[in-house]
């Protein structure tokens, strides 16, 4: 029994043995740094991949709305788009080459009177459809852009 | 369809911005169009002091459909002004 103790106790203290537990705890720290910085970064790279579903998914309801409206209207949307796109481009570009502020603001407000964007808003009524359904609020800048005008329009 | 417009080709688009660029574009005659634009939705017209004053916090940027409805941090403006200095020295730099 004595003998058995005094054996478990040499090889307990054998500087073969001491040197691989001090190398395994040393090892130990830095590997388990290691696998903490993987973990954080798998759950990071996750979390993105669930969110740009989520996004994915918006994006794709909204284009079914959109194809579910009747052709004249997207016919409409069309043009408006185009003429605003055109005219703000060609705007910009005047702009670049240095043309009067003033006059190029001027020349924006005209065009967005010809173009018939208020009739558009009228017919597709952006606001209404927003606050019917508050699942397409999902851009920051719309949402923001929005509460104030559905304030305006509630408390009225 | 047999009709025109200056959506058909770039240099129509263009053309027809140079034309109104040759209007004379006065505050009165922009306040005109904005009260036309505002009658179309429903909105009342703008008196010529109210529009100045909407011009001048637009210049400063408070906007109407902004929640926070003040001007942004010191710095922020300081930056914004510099840029904007910046880009009109460009601007007559590169028209002379």
């Amino acid at each position: 029994m004595m003998s058995a103790v005094k054996t478990l106790t040499n090889w307990y203290e054998l500087p073969w043995w001491v040197g691989l537990k001090e190398v395994l705890v040393l090892f130990g720290f830095v590997l388990g740094m290691i696998s903490g910085l993987i973990g954080v970064v798998t759950y990071r790279r996750n979390t993105a991949i669930r969110a740009q579903d989520v996004r994915a998914n918006q994006i794709r309801r909204t284009y079914e709305v959109m194809v579910s409206y009747p052709s004249a209207i997207r016919g409409k949307v069309l043009i408006v788009t185009q003429q605003l796109e055109q005219g703000l481009s060609v705007i910009d570009e005047l702009r670049q080459q240095g043309e009067d502020v003033g006059q190029l603001n001027g020349a924006l407000l005209r065009i967005v009177m010809e173009s018939d964007l208020i009739e558009l808003l009228h017919v597709l009524d952006p606001y209404g459809f927003l606050l019917g359904n508050q699942d397409y609020l999902f851009t920051n800048e719309v949402l923001n852009t929005f509460a104030s005008e559905v304030r305006r329009v509630l408390l009225n | 369809m047999t009709q025109t417009s200056w959506l058909d080709s770039r240099e129509a688009t263009v053309a027809h911005i140079h034309e109104l660029l040759k209007q004379p574009m006065t505050d009165a005659s922009n306040l005109e169009i904005v009260n036309q634009m505002r009658a179309q939705s429903g909105d009342r017209p703008l008196t010529m002091t109210e529009y100045l004053d909407v011009l001048e916090k637009s210049k400063r940027g408070i906007h109407s459909y902004d929640e926070v409805p003040q001007t942004k941090p010191f710095f922020q403006r300081l930056r914004q002004a510099l840029k904007n200095s910046r880009n009109a020295f460009k601007a007559t730099m590169r028209k002379s």
